[in-house]
């Protein structure tokens, strides 16, 4: 089970993989391995926002993030609230 | 300020300045326009040229020796010019880059390519060894 801080390095590291794979794809889009890996990263990352935002509220305000667990929008520490690396 | 005679000289005198310089002007385009029409000859023709032989055997020629005749020579039609022959090309091309085909493979975990800023193992080992990742033993090593 992973606690709040390692949730959130799990979707960074799926993040930084997408993003690598975006440029690769960018200039090979006809790869077929990395089709298939970046669809795969992008459904482990919808599951992975998906369970953070219900544990501990929403990650963006962009009216795509999880709004049923209204609650912990504002348990979460705001930016000033933050220790120096992120709060744990 | 001048006045009559000594006015009408000083035009005189601008107006043959300024003659001088078109006819330099002139000149300077002539060796150039000469210059373009004797490199822009019929290939067909002209001897040497990639249209005589292979085009693959010219690009090997080029490699080898891009001085060479052909390899600089500017066609009408620029099928008919070296594959090399980038220096006179119309549109004039200034610069070309090779890049290698990347393979998709040799990858690292999830763990490790945010700590060395790539996916792709091979992106990371010209610089650093792949075993070691931010200074740490890797997962996979």
């Amino acid at each position: 089970m992973m606690n709040k801080h390692e949730h959130l390095l799990e979707i960074q590291k799926v993040q930084f993989a997408l993003v690598d794979l975006n440029l690769f794809l960018d200039t090979h889009p006809e790869s077929e391995g990395a089709k298939k890996d970046f669809a795969a990263l992008s459904s482990e990352l919808k599951r992975l926002i998906w369970d953070y935002e219900k544990k501990y509220g929403p990650l963006t305000n962009f009216g795509s993030a999880y709004f049923q667990n209204p609650d912990a929008w504002i348990n979460s520490p705001w930016p000033w609230e933050n220790e120096k690396g992120g709060k744990r | 300020m001048l006045r009559g005679k000594d006015q009408k000289k000083e035009y005189k005198d601008e107006f043959k300045d300024i003659k001088e310089e078109l006819e330099d002007l002139m000149d300077e385009f002539k060796n150039k326009k000469n210059y373009k029409d004797n490199m822009m000859v019929s290939c067909k023709s002209s001897k040497g040229t990639c249209s005589q032989g292979k085009k693959s055997n010219c690009l090997e020629d080029c490699l080898n020796d891009p001085a060479k005749y052909s390899c600089n020579v500017f066609c009408k039609d620029t099928d008919e010019n070296c594959y090399e022959s980038y220096k006179l090309f119309n549109p004039p091309i200034y610069a070309k880059a090779h890049i290698q085909v990347q393979p998709y493979k040799n990858f690292f975990n999830l763990d490790d390519a945010i700590i060395a800023g790539t996916i792709f193992k091979d992106l990371y080992d010209p610089y650093c060894n792949s075993g070691y990742v931010g200074g740490k033993r890797s997962y996979d090593e």
